[in-house]
């Protein structure tokens, strides 16, 4: 019988913390099949929630392939989460934005969560880097949130990745509940009605070229977020590099995204997340975004205050200054509807949607700038 | 009160919590919030800028 006994060894070693991963993990895939909640990536990372944590996995160590992957994709350089930029480079059509600029405030506003989230976790006694990196969930930008607790090397980065594109997915349901806590019915229901303005080709190309500039004169460390995003989004407005932009969007993203989510996993070892702090900073994360939602509507409630009558801005578009693209436009477009059902805000909801993009990238950049003179 | 709260540390749940973190966590919500509306006001008057030269039309 003991000749036999490598049979069992596998099974005898699994740990209730495994269990718990697994559980976890399944959760991840159910969320991702039934619910629809960013299956191309809660999928990847729940299968590789499984992966790691089974008793003597061949996915990690010194040769496995999950190591391997994160060592080259993300501790190196940060390949992965960056290569993912072009492709949302790409995707994202700036025009409603270049067409109503002032979006661009909420953009701002709407990142206050962040460091809201930063002050609250110092508060609980979490250390200074690791109170960043909870912090920075609230960009509700998956790469940004990496990136951050990557190069701050976070004790929680499995944890902070995790949040990232759970509340992200889930943005439908927590976005409704913050509008609702801090506007009246009577203010969702202000009408924007939509007049959009052509943008010329030439502003198209030079808008990203200039964006790079400025972030990278001011935010340094944002450089490479916003330069790879801008990147994809040149190769799109450039008109003569269609096939690349179809690439990019496609299948360099997807490509990304399968080996992201399962990389990602790498960070979800039982040992180091099934632990109380764990799930105090996935809490921190949801009041990230709470705060984030709250920050972008009482800023255009401010902005209210000075402007004439019929000119007024729906608070709830300041919301949709989060980065979560473009789930939030559509939550307020359906808000929106809901309260009035001919008040169409997605339009301009999409112009502070993409600015909240920029605004993500641009805290990610300013937060690791700061962090140099803090932590040192 | 106020005062206190500030210089003295305590443990927090997840550890003890030092004052200066306090400050500094303070001091990178003022900077980070200017910094970014800083980055957003110079963006947005980029594309003003854009949209007057190129002449754009309603």
């Amino acid at each position: 019988m003991g000749q036999f006994s490598f049979l069992v060894s596998g099974v005898s070693a699994v740990s209730w913390k495994m269990l718990v991963m697994w559980a976890i993990g399944g959760l991840l895939i159910w969320l991702a099949v039934k619910k629809d909640f960013e299956p191309s990536l809660l999928l990847p990372m729940g299968f590789g929630a499984i992966l790691v944590n089974l008793p003597f996995t061949g996915v990690l160590g010194n040769s496995g392939i999950i190591t391997w992957l994160f060592q080259k994709g993300i501790a190196a350089s940060e390949a992965m989460p960056l290569l993912l930029f072009v492709g949302i480079g790409a995707m994202i059509d700036f025009g409603p934005l270049l067409s109503n600029p002032r979006m661009l405030l909420f953009g701002g506003a709407a990142q206050f969560g962040i460091f809201f989230t930063i002050l609250l976790a110092v508060l609980l006694g979490f250390p200074m880097k690791d109170a960043m990196s909870a912090g920075i969930i609230g960009a509700a930008d998956g790469p940004t949130s990496i990136l951050v607790s990557q190069v701050l090397d976070s004790n929680y980065k499995g944890a902070i990745a995790v949040a990232a594109y759970s509340y992200m997915a889930l943005v439908p349901v927590i976005q409704p509940f913050a509008i609702r806590l801090v506007t009246t019915h009577k203010e969702r229901c202000i009408r924007m009605p939509y007049h959009p303005e052509s943008v010329s080709k030439t502003t198209k190309i030079l808008f990203p070229i200039l964006v790079t500039i400025i972030a990278g004169l001011i935010a340094p460390d944002s450089i490479a977020l916003i330069g790879f995003l801008m990147f994809g989004n040149l190769i799109r407005e450039s008109g003569r590099l269609e096939s690349l932009s179809q690439t990019a969007q496609g299948p360099l993203a997807n490509l990304i995204t399968i080996f992201l989510g399962i990389t990602i996993a790498f960070q979800m070892q039982a040992e180091k997340f099934v632990r109380w702090d764990t799930l105090m900073i996935m809490a921190l994360g949801f009041v990230a975004f709470v705060v984030d939602s709250m920050g972008g509507v009482l800023f255009a409630k401010l902005l209210n205050l000075f402007l004439p009558k019929g000119g007024k801005i729906n608070p709830m578009v300041g919301a949709a200054g989060i980065s979560a693209f473009p789930m939030s436009a559509r939550v307020i477009q359906k808000m929106g509807l809901k309260e009035d059902n001919q008040n169409h805000l997605l339009m301009h909801a999409v112009g502070a949607n993409v600015a909240g993009q920029i605004g993500s990238v641009v805290a990610g950049g300013i937060i690791l700038s700061l962090a140099k003179t803090i932590l040192h | 009160m106020m005062n206190r709260i500030f210089l003295t540390a305590y443990q927090g749940p997840m550890g003890a919590v030092k004052s200066s973190d306090i400050g500094a966590s303070l001091r990178l919500m003022g900077k980070g919030m200017l910094g970014i509306f800083i980055v957003m006001l110079l963006i947005f008057l980029v594309i003003v800028i854009l949209n007057k030269l190129s002449g754009r039309k309603k």
